[in-house]
């Protein structure tokens, strides 16, 4: 609210309460108590209501109505009184938009408060008097609407009060519709026109946003699909350009290991053992790896004067036909004498016993680690169930599984292992490769490093989940023996 | 209150402001509505009975300008009617102190 300040002559509220027909001096030496100033209004109060009531007592209701309706007038600046209605007056007569309104002009004002105003005042002035206009005129429309609609509910309850035709209450039923309608517009300030426009816009926004969405998902499914198709075939090309490599290094391994002719047939492995050929299924391969892996790890954990008493070619006969199926008739006994003169026979039953020793120690030590690789992929294994049994925990399910099964178990899991760890190792030797290529082509960049770094974990990660999986499906099998 | 600095100034020129501010309000509530109301009076007193019934016809909103078309200065009578409202209201609290 905008303050005048007073000037000489007291022409406005302000001047009137500040400097008011009581002297000052007077006025300040008197403090008025609550009951004071009380009774001092209530009798103010008596007076107005004697003087209202004269009125009242000659013309009535029409007075009240008045009345009510000038107090109504300042709805929310009633609380201010007479100070807001001779605020509110001299705002309205600065407005020159109304015509029903008296104008007072800039040096009017001034001429009230007794010295120029200013821009910012000019300013201030302008803007209220326009609001205020402009509400007015809003107020206006809105009550000459309510009128209407007043009306014309009033002709609806009559027209059903009547009986009418029912196309005369529809009629009129409509007329309320539309004139509700036509209040709210006037209420919110809008017109028709800019409603049906913001409702097309609206429209077109929505169906854009629908389109968008449906859009969007459909091709980000696209492109998820695709991108999945393209890692599937990716990693398969990769696997299938990468097998051939381990394979070689199977056979090379094999071969170093004292089998000759070791060869893929399908899935089925092929090899010759002391001139005899066996054939290893493809679901034995990997025990059959895992059991030459532990026969090296053991001879490597052999002091070097005593590798002889592993007795080497007796203990891989006996890991390939414990693993594969001999393709040729037994040989007989007499295959195994040894030879004249030459190397004593590998056959000693003293040495045999201490082989047996050695053998027991080490198939104890191929427990320990095919626990402690199943402990390393998250399977819990307790060995103290029984004398006999171990206790495999995999997926929240418990296996049991005999002890004499514990060395298979270890040799399959060294053999995944193996066959893991080559098959990883080939993949990265394969993207080094590439990385390498890269480099001498000037193409390799930080995106391709991530992209190649990436590929690598992957295929580490398949190859790990894979390998738990078979283990997991390994111990069901053995569990049911 | 909607106009804080308004009622400031009227508890400072009627000397209310040793008042607790549920009485300072008690007061500026009830000399507000005789000012109103006697505004209403004067208003009465002038318009003609024509007048009378136009204004009883109109709608609320447009009242302040219809009556600033009907009464020539009309921010003037409500200034002298405040100013005559005060007056009184003081004279009356003297009397009775």
């Amino acid at each position: 609210m905008e303050t005048i300040r007073p000037s000489e002559e007291p022409e406005n509220l302000e001047q009137i309460n500040i400097k008011n027909e009581l002297p000052e001096t007077l006025e300040q030496e008197l403090v008025f108590s609550f009951s004071e100033n009380k009774e001092a209004g209530e009798e103010l109060t008596e007076e107005t209501q004697r003087a209202e009531n004269d009125i009242k007592s000659e013309e009535g209701k029409l007075f009240t109505s008045v009345k009510d309706s000038f107090q109504s007038v300042f709805t929310g600046t009633r609380l201010a009184g007479a100070a807001a209605v001779v605020w509110a007056s001299t705002i309205t007569a600065c407005g020159d938009n109304n015509p029903n309104v008296k104008v007072a002009s800039a040096p009017s004002i001034e001429k009230k408060i007794g010295r120029e105003i200013t821009g910012v005042e000019k300013a201030r002035l302008a803007t209220e008097q326009a609001k205020k206009s402009a509400d007015e005129e809003i107020g206006i429309i809105i009550a000459g609407i309510e009128r209407e609609l007043i009306e014309a509910k009033r002709d609806l309850t009559l027209a059903k009060l009547k009986g009418e035709r029912i196309e005369r209450i529809d009629k009129a039923n409509e007329k309320v519709e539309k004139l509700k309608r036509k209040l709210w517009l006037a209420e919110n300030d809008r017109t028709e026109a800019e409603e049906e426009k913001d409702a097309k816009m609206r429209e077109v926004a929505e169906k854009k946003h629908r389109e968008l969405l449906g859009k969007r998902s459909e091709e980000e499914r696209e492109a998820i699909e695709e991108k999945e198709k393209k890692e599937k075939i990716r990693e398969l090309e990769g696997v299938n350009r990468l097998m051939p490599l381990v394979l070689k290094k199977e056979e090379a391994y094999m071969k170093l290991q004292g089998f000759k002719k070791v060869e893929r047939k399908g899935d089925d492995l092929h090899v010759t053992f002391a001139k005899v050929p066996y054939l290893v299924p493809p679901d034995n391969i990997p025990n059959f790896l895992g059991a030459l892996k532990i026969l090296e790890n053991e001879r490597d954990d052999f002091p070097r004067e005593k590798r002889g008493e592993i007795r080497w070619g007796t203990r891989l006969e006996g890991i390939i036909k414990n693993h594969g199926t001999e393709l040729t008739p037994a040989r007989s006994e007499s295959e195994f004498q040894p030879k004249k003169g030459g190397v004593k026979s590998e056959i000693r039953p003293e040495e045999k016993s201490n082989s047996e020793k050695l053998l027991d120690e080490k198939l104890k030590t191929a427990e320990e680690n095919a626990i402690y690789s199943m402990r390393q992929y998250g399977f819990e294994v307790l060995k103290n169930t029984s004398d006999q049994l171990f206790s495999i925990q995999i997926d929240s399910e418990s296996y049991q599984i005999h002890k004499k099964n514990v060395p298979k178990l270890a040799e399959f899991i060294t053999g995944l292992e193996y066959e893991r760890k080559h098959l990883y190792q080939a993949w990265e030797n394969y993207k080094l490769r590439e990385v390498h290529q890269l480099k001498m082509r000037g193409r390799f960049t930080g995106a391709q490093q991530k992209r190649i770094n990436g590929e690598i974990r992957h295929i580490e990660r398949i190859t790990r989940a894979d390998l738990a999986g078979r283990v997991k499906q390994y111990v069901i099998e053995i569990a049911e023996e | 209150m909607q106009h804080p600095e308004i009622r400031q100034k009227i508890i400072e020129s009627l000397n209310l402001s040793g008042l607790t501010k549920p009485e300072q309000d008690k007061i500026v509530f009830m000399l507000m509505d005789n000012i109103s109301s006697r505004i209403s009076i004067a208003i009465w007193d002038t318009l003609s009975g024509q007048d009378k019934e136009d204004l009883n016809n109109i709608e609320k909103k447009e009242f302040l300008d219809y009556i600033s078309v009907k009464i020539k200065d009309f921010p003037k009578l409500v200034e002298d009617i405040t100013r005559q409202t005060l007056h009184d209201f003081k004279g009356k609290r003297v009397g009775i102190s």
